[in-house]
């Protein structure tokens, strides 16, 4: 008796669920767009596009925010102008959670099944490797990646990685030559035990190494800490001169430890944004940051391109504040749009033809960015991409630009740090040696080991 | 069982069969999740028979995960044979560690498995050996000859296949004078102890069998993840487990977490439409459900359906009979 | 090791275990006395940190006030929560009860996020600098920290020797003989609830000074929480005292020596404790009704 209600129960379930569940794959929908005499052109179609991102985090958030802005910019247009046909864009962002397989597997699908997404640009926080088994087989263009390898595997043919991390290194070694020049001896990297922080880890202590610092051990602590003192007397215990926070978040709770215990010397963190200059200064005042450097994300204070300057113009109009956290994230959105313009084209292999071949350099909203190869995994497409940035460092209570470094730099000098000079040059004379955007360096190819 | 229920349970199983027939891939996606968390709901029930509320289930849900990623990655073993290793790592690790806490009773074993459980996540996350927060990177999929369960239908089927196994060995368990004893044990402990049971041997058998399935559900994971990472196996979700049961019908033990798991992770998905708000929405709905059906949605049939049927005479109809 | 250093390590496991034994009071107090295992209590004390920041900074009305609205609005939080959702469970089992204090705490990270946003919430110390005392730096916000927390504490301490702290007390050895006494036991269970919340949030808005407002804070204090419960003994209120600052003290050693795989060394404490002392260092371990 029970079992027969039970069944019963069951099958009344599962059949709610089969006719809740049964709307089919979305059918593209040609837009309602321009009645009003367009003089005989017809109604734009629909351009979907989305990105995996974890909306749950800021970064994520703020691209989001931006992708918005991109949109609408050609939207208001009238449209993608693209091989003669103009295009509306639909623009959905999925959240895949933070490193959460199941999220990030029923985003990608509901993306790319359940909607028909054809493009995801500029995935962050989802894992990679599932997201690759949805959008290869579907024929799905991807740009994301973050710190997985599998992406870059030669098998994998619709995903390219930008941002990426991988060529970043050239960053470091600016910023710890730098410091070099500014007296500093010994240096000692802090991360939080997340997969960022211990590939930062390794990146950050073999620039030191080559920019001439005794390396320290690393102190890594946990993302769940409550407590920030042993962090700090621990650091301190190895009398450094240099203490490095790139890719630790909880930097003005490590800075605030560091304050107490008294420490003096120079202190790199990662990348202060305009809410983290202001904790500092609230927690450790602006005296004891005097001198700190980081990244410089804000395109306000370094860009010149119009169109940078219109896009910034259009997100503070559109959200009332400016905040250039997302500026760097966003970055793969250019890339894109500068393959689709220049092929005229949203067939897959034709932008792919495009992408895989050396692409010249975009100017992203905070430096430039291109796609590179990595021989070195045995993928000669190119299929990795570096990105310029800019340094800057703390003088009154204001962050300001000191130094640039650009994509020569990060491509050159990520080579250098992971040893593979050699490799990377019998590349570049079979395949030809690949220009660079004009920028000024510090790094050229004699420099290499 | 009457013949009504028979046919009803024979519809039932055909309409699980067709599924793939009549789900798209993305709602077919959620059904294997949800035969997943069936098994793992079904681990909880298991336990909770000898009267031990376990919360380290997805802990060892992890450590098959991880097995059987690991042995297929770097030992080269076929899934079947991953599967079984993981099974047995579970069941001997877990002989090992409950040796410890199940003869000091349940609230001990109980603060054991909590602790247990964070510590399986601290350490799938900080060692090299396991990949570190990233995970296990890619794993191949499973295989018969040159047949590659690659699809949505085919892993559904697998997953379905497991289920099954599961569900029929706690059903010849539970009917069994295994079974017997512990419920003798669930009961009551003294009585139990009294006559002779052997109290902590029949609840250790119990766990450890209940391990090997909860490997088992760690290696299908694998099988349609295709990647095993430490964010999955957080203490947190293995609190989650309890609300299957608990929807389910907490005394129902085979149909009550499969009915809960059903009902949770459809639910959870399909308020997808709320968007940022699906969270509060489902432990909201969750908690209603706790507050006016606590004995779960089984029970409710239990305590109000089979009386008001029993009234209007009908109950005998659908009974086949004094059972 | 050089004694400065020892001595600094020790003064940070102090602090830590001060800022722990607030939020584990809590939760013994609430599991003691109405038998429930809140595992929202991490909830509580990350919407006191918030309820603080937006009193202290975004109000601008002085600390000690906005501690006390911590302390009142979780507290009446934790009284609603009770009357909402926590009482109607109460008689259906533990298990039930436990669950829904984890899907309120859902509820409350979700919402959260989407009144908060993601950022962390920063403000000025108190007291800016450090008591410096030879070799070692004691920050000065933590030590007013770990004051207030004495301070709290003996308030709960001689609240409990008031005629409801008393019936508390009472209630929670044996209900049905308490009830016998006149004692309502319905009306004990709110108040246990209002203080044990209460505890949580104004711990929180102790520690925004010097950690911040984040919406992660809670699910950590939560896990020593709970370790520092198990250890000390559930249900004991010296016990989890006592646990707290052994707590703090492991962890600062052990990251020193074994860095972020410190909380590790504390789950072999626990379960080499477990195995020689189910109750924990003080207490008996609660019978769970139904055991």
């Amino acid at each position: 008796m029970k079992k027969l209600l039970f069944a019963l129960l069951s099958i009344l379930v599962i059949a709610g669920l089969v006719i809740g569940g049964c709307d089919g794959t979305a059918e593209p929908t040609n837009g309602d767009g321009n009645g009003d005499g367009n003089g005989g052109e017809p109604p734009p179609q629909v351009l979907k596009i989305g990105n995996l991102l974890t909306l749950s985090q800021f970064t994520g958030y703020e691209v989001q925010k931006w992708f918005d802005v991109f949109v609408e910019e050609i939207n208001n247009d009238g449209g993608w102008l693209i091989g003669g046909e103009r295009y509306l864009i639909e623009y959905t962002a999925y959240d895949c959670g933070f490193y959460d397989p199941a999220k990030t597997r029923t985003a990608v699908e509901k993306a790319v099944l359940d909607d028909g997404v054809k493009f995801l640009i500029n995935n962050s926080g989802d894992i990679a490797e599932v997201t690759l088994t949805v959008t290869e087989p579907n024929g799905v263009l991807t740009f994301g990646g973050g710190l997985s390898d599998a992406v870059l595997d030669p098998s994998v043919q619709y995903t390219w990685r930008c941002p990426g991390v991988f060529f970043g290194a050239g960053l470091m070694y600016v910023q710890y030559n730098d410091m070099v020049a500014r007296g500093a001896e010994t240096a000692i990297t802090v991360k939080d035990d997340t997969d960022l922080g211990q590939f930062g880890a390794f990146l950050c202590q073999t620039d030191m190494m080559m920019a001439g610092l005794e390396v320290l051990p690393a102190v890594f602590f946990a993302p769940d800490t409550t407590d920030f003192g042993p962090i700090a007397t621990k650091i301190v215990s190895y009398d450094p001169d240099l203490v490095d926070l790139n890719f630790c978040a909880y930097n003005v709770q490590v800075a605030q430890a560091l304050n107490d215990i008294g420490y003096e010397g120079f202190v790199i963190t990662s990348e202060m944004t305009p809410a983290t200059l202001n904790d500092l200064i609230t927690r450790v005042g602006a005296e004891y940051i005097e001198g700190w450097e980081s990244t410089y994300f804000d395109p306000r204070g370094t860009a010149t391109d119009p169109r940078i300057l219109a896009l910034i113009d259009a997100y503070t109009e559109k959200y009332g504040e400016f905040v250039p956290d997302g500026t760097f994230y966003a970055g793969g959105w250019f890339v894109f749009e500068d393959a689709v313009n220049a092929t005229q084209s949203l067939d897959l292999e034709v932008l792919k033809a495009y992408l895989d071949n050396s692409p010249p350099p975009v100017q992203t909203l905070c430096g430039y960015m291109q796609l590179f190869a990595r021989p070195d995994l045995g993928n000669y497409r190119t299929v990795d991409s570096a990105a310029g940035h800019w340094i800057g460092i703390v003088e009154d209570g204001e962050l300001v630009p000191r130094d640039v470094v650009s994509v020569k730099d990060q491509y050159l000098i990520s080579i250098a740090t992971y040893g593979l000079a050699d490799l990377y040059r019998a590349y570049w004379d079979e395949y030809g040696y690949p220009t660079f955007p004009d920028e000024p360096s510090k790094f050229d190819f004699d420099n290499l080991p | 069982m009457s013949k009504a229920a028979k046919i009803a349970l024979g519809v039932l199983a055909l309409l699980l069969i067709a599924l793939p027939w009549l789900l798209g891939p993305y709602q077919l996606q959620i059904a294997i999740l949800t035969v997943t968390y069936s098994m793992l709901g079904l681990a909880f029930a298991f336990s909770l028979r000898v009267g031990l509320p376990r919360l380290d289930i997805a802990g060892w849900w992890g450590v098959g995960a991880y097995a059987t990623a690991l042995l297929m990655q770097r030992a080269d073993m076929s899934f079947w044979f991953a599967m079984l290793v993981a099974g047995i790592i579970a069941v001997i690790l877990g002989w090992l560690i409950f040796i410890i806490a199940l003869p000091r009773g349940m609230i001990v074993f109980l603060l054991f498995g909590m602790v247990l459980a964070m510590a399986f996540y601290q350490l799938f996350g900080s060692l090299e050996f396991f990949g570190g927060w990233g995970g296990t990177g890619i794993v191949p999929q499973p295989t018969i000859g040159s047949f590659t369960f690659a699809n949505k239908p085919e892993l559904y089927y697998l997953g379905l296949f497991f289920l099954a196994v599961n569900l029929l060995v706690y059903y010849l368990l539970y009917n069994s004078k295994i079974g017997r004893a512990w419920n003798a044990i669930g009961s009551s402990l003294k009585l139990a102890s009294s006559v002779g049971v052997n109290v902590v041997r029949y609840r250790m058998a119990n766990v450890l069998i209940g391990n090997f399935f909860i490997a088992i559900a760690g290696s299908y994971y694998v099988a349609y993840s295709l990647v095993a990472v430490p964010s999955a196996f957080g203490f947190n979700f293995s609190v989650y487990i309890l609300i299957y049961a608990v929807i389910g019908g907490f005394l129902h033990s085979l149909a009550g977490p499969v009915l809960g798991a059903a009902i949770v992770t459809y639910a959870s998905e399909y308020l997808r439409v709320v968007q940022e708000y699906e969270p509060i929405v489902t432990a909201g709905t969750v908690i209603l459900i706790i507050i006016f059906m606590p004995m779960g949605i089984l029970g409710l049939i239990d305590q109000r359906v089979k009386p008001w049927l029993a009234r209007r005479k009908l109950y005998a109809l659908f009974s086949g009979g004094g059972k | 090791m050089d004694t400065g250093l020892f001595f600094q390590i020790l003064a940070n496991g102090l602090m830590s275990g001060g800022m722990y034994a607030l939020v584990a009071s809590g939760l013994t107090l609430i599991l003691g006395v109405a038998k429930i295992f809140n595992f929202a209590q991490g909830h509580f004390y990350m919407l006191g940190a918030y309820v603080t920041f937006a009193v202290a900074v975004t109000l601008g009305i002085p600390y000690p006030i906005a501690l006390l609205a911590a302390l009142a609005s979780m507290a009446i939080l934790g009284v609603l929560f009770h009357f909402a959702i926590v009482q109607w469970t109460i008689p259906h089992g533990f298990f039930h009860t436990v669950l829904v204090t984890i899907l309120f705490g859902t509820m409350v990270s979700q919402a959260s996020l989407l009144t908060f946003g993601p950022t962390q919430r920063i403000m000025p110390a108190l007291i800016p600098g450090t008591l410096n005392i030879g070799d070692v730096a004691l920050n000065w916000n933590k030590l007013l920290v770990i004051g207030c927390a004495i301070i709290v504490m003996a308030a709960l301490h001689f609240f409990m020797k008031t005629k409801i702290g008393t019936a508390m007390l009472a209630a929670a050895e044996n209900s049905d003989v308490a009830s016998l006494q006149g004692i309502n036991a319905k009306q004990i269970f709110w108040i246990a609830m209002a203080v044990g919340c209460g505890l949580s949030g104004i711990a929180g808005g102790l520690i925004v000074p010097v950690l911040g407002a984040s919406l992660a804070m809670g699910a950590s204090i939560f896990t020593r929480a709970l370790l520092v419960l198990i250890i000390g003994g559930m249900g004991s209120m010296s016990g989890a005292l006592i646990a707290a600052f052994l707590v703090g003290v492991i962890e600062s050693f052990a990251f020193h020596f074994v860095g972020y795989l410190n909380l590790l060394v504390i789950f072999a404490f626990v379960a080499v404790l477990l195995y020689f002392r189910p109750g924990g260092l003080m207490g008996k371990p609660l019978p769970i009704p139904g055991e």
